[in-house]
């Protein structure tokens, strides 16, 4: 090629990171605090080869009103299966607040194109409760201009260990005792997001999760509502 | 800076028509090519699916805005390529740098794969604009696109002696240095013969209409001394003579004389009188005359048929068979005949007077006839590459080629 040198790019880290305000903190389409809004700092290191590492920090609020943080850490690598599609793989680790009562770990897999992504998530001990889960997501978004999108997305998170005789369980924020409850909740989020300037981006979207399944529940009054997030990129 | 969300492509290659001179230079841009990471989970990641690499890119824009201000550019536009794992900052340079050097100085910085100038590139279409150029026998047979980069007959008088030609006709309106008619008892009208005729010799080239004659730069004198009858094209020998006088009193460097008869001793005595003078004389030949027929059979006159001939019959060809030239009124059309052969030959020879003229080689070979560097084939047809080359004393067609490849791209 004419007039320049060809690098064979200087494997030097990317540094990036996000803020967001969300109106509702939902977990994997789960109200944790019942439609209190919650603030999230994130920051990713891109290595050479794909192989990446990050972190977030987000506080929250439960339904009874008491604030937590949580923590997340993942890494992973991600590689070109063709041109056009990407495999992505990596583990998670979650640190909730307030004991570590709840804190697990999680292996994913992905594989994403340009507009959509399909992944499935594994955890040994979902959220400490004593279950092995698998969460299967799957996502997908649209340009409709330059800077507007629509975006879908549906999951379902499945119980894989032995469906137990009797369990202790939570189910609408209630203790009980009792034949187990269903495996999967499913969760679905449609919205439509904006990219108002070049490192701003606002999304409005209808979320809801089926009832039950493993912990978190929510609770049945909170199962649908509508999320508003804000988010700075730098 | 607005956003762009083009994904690809229209950085790199572009294919534009160089352009013509007198046109503003562009000011000089350069590509910096920062390594863009593939879109992966994210803890932070928006929830919206696909490649949320919105902080990936705004990481990328601070490098991009750190490269211009440290080396004083603007930056213009950004193009994500995913597809080669790099997002393509495209950066105006300010001053007398050259993107060249520029790039030079930013490949290496951290984050960049490459930097690079925004390069052109142009078409390689057949040489010339006019939308019937790839019709035309000569631009196939004669290579004529190569020829015109040699020459184009710029500076040389060519006389057709021939019916009207239609002066304003758009492939011929600035081709005529002058139009006279020497049949004063025939209503002066643009006729078939004449206008074709003058279309293979100089019609405008790169003028977005019709052909490009074979000599679109040189300067016709046309010359009415036949008219259209109803069963074909008539001339007198009155009407030849006073022609002829005209052409040489005119300084012609060629006369065509796309017309046979019987012999005639006032045409011959001029037509003598004229290759005396140095000039070429090109007329159309009969192959089923000997020697081609009158006035081709005098001696200094280039015979020209079209279609094989024999060796040794004093005849060469050159295309005369569907040739598309101009026509009345302000069209074009295909026609066919020795007539169209010598017009071809005509143009050729224009093209050889002008390299002789720009070569200033020796005055003894100035003098020798054009048609001396005419470069025949056994079997009469004129090799015209080889005719341009000889008279250039350079190479014509084929270092065309040559030259092609050792500034294009390696295979």
């Amino acid at each position: 090629m004419g007039g320049a040198a060809l690098l064979a790019g200087a494997a030097h880290g990317q540094v990036s990171g996000s803020l967001t305000l969300d109106s509702d903190y939902r977990f994997r389409g789960v109200s944790v605090g019942e439609g209190r809004p919650a603030a999230r700092a994130g920051v990713n290191y891109d290595a050479a080869g794909g192989w990446y590492a990050g972190g977030s920090f987000t506080r929250a609020q439960y339904a009874s009103g008491s604030r937590y943080s949580q923590v997340t850490a993942y890494g992973g690598r991600v590689v070109a299966l063709t041109p056009a599609l990407n495999l992505d793989a990596g583990a998670t680790y979650w640190w909730f607040s307030g004991g570590g009562g709840y804190n697990f770990a999680e292996a994913y897999a992905a594989v994403m194109s340009r507009e959509w992504s399909m992944r499935v998530n594994y955890s040994p001990n979902y959220f400490r409760d004593g279950f092995r889960t698998l969460y299967f997501d799957a996502t997908a978004h649209r340009l409709i201009t330059d800077t507007w999108r629509v975006f879908v997305h549906a999951g379902a998170l499945v119980r894989v260990s032995p469906r137990p005789a009797a369990v202790d369980y939570y189910s609408d924020y209630s203790y009980n005792t009792g034949p187990e409850p269903t495996r999967t909740r499913w969760d679905v989020r449609a919205g439509i997001g904006w990219n108002v300037t070049d490192d701003i981006d606002l999304q409005l979207a209808w979320a809801r999760a089926s009832r039950n399944g493993p912990i978190p529940a929510t609770r049945e009054g909170v199962r649908g509502g509508w999320v508003g997030s804000a988010t700075w990129s730098f | 800076m607005k956003l762009l969300r083009a994904f690809a492509f229209a950085c790199m290659a572009l294919f534009a028509p160089l352009a013509p001179a007198g046109e503003p230079v562009p000011a000089q841009q350069v590509m910096v090519m920062l390594e863009m990471p593939r879109a992966h989970f994210r803890a932070d990641g928006n929830y919206s699916g696909g490649y949320s690499d919105q902080a990936a890119r705004a990481a990328l824009r601070r490098v991009a805005n750190d490269i211009a201000r440290a080396h004083g550019l603007r930056i213009v536009s950004e193009w994500p390529m995913p597809v080669i794992g790099v997002d393509c900052y495209v950066m105006e340079v300010q001053g007398s740098r050259t993107a060249a050097e520029v790039a030079q100085k930013i490949t290496g910085h951290p984050h960049v794969a490459w930097a690079q100038a925004m390069q052109e590139f142009s078409a390689m279409s057949s040489g010339h604009d006019d939308p019937l150029f790839s019709m035309q026998p000569a631009a196939a047979q004669w290579q004529l696109a190569k020829l015109h980069e040699v020459a184009s007959g710029r500076g040389v008088r060519v006389a057709v002696i021939d019916s009207g030609v239609q002066a304003d006709h758009p492939d011929l309106a600035q081709q005529l240095d002058a139009r006279m008619n020497l049949v004063t008892d025939k209503p002066d009208v643009a006729e078939l013969h004449g206008t074709g005729v003058a279309g293979i010799i100089a019609a405008r080239a790169d003028n977005h209409v019709g052909i490009a004659g074979v000599a679109p730069q040189s300067r016709l004198l046309a010359l009415r001394a036949c008219w259209q009858a109803a069963d074909g094209t008539r001339c007198h020998s009155l009407g030849l003579a006073l022609a002829l006088n005209v052409a040489i009193e005119r300084g012609a460097d060629i006369i065509n004389l796309s017309l046979g008869g019987p012999a005639d001793p006032l045409v011959q005595r001029l037509i003598e009188a004229a290759i005396a003078r140095g000039t070429a004389v090109v007329a159309a030949a009969r192959k089923d005359l000997a020697g081609g027929g009158f006035p081709a059979s005098v001696r200094g006159v280039v015979a020209v048929g079209d279609g094989a001939s024999q060796r040794g019959s004093g005849m060469v060809s050159a295309p005369g068979t569907d040739v598309f030239t101009t026509l009345p009124v302000s069209r074009w059309g295909a026609v066919s005949g020795s007539s169209y052969a010598a017009a071809h030959v005509s143009g050729l020879l224009a093209l050889v007077a002008e390299l002789r003229a720009r070569g200033r080689v020796s005055p003894v070979s100035t003098r020798a006839p054009l048609a001396t560097d005419l470069v025949v084939g056994d079997d009469g047809r004129i090799d015209a590459c080889a005719s341009v080359a000889r008279a250039a004393q350079s190479c014509a067609c084929t270092c065309a080629t040559m030259a092609g490849m050792e500034s294009g791209t390696r295979r």
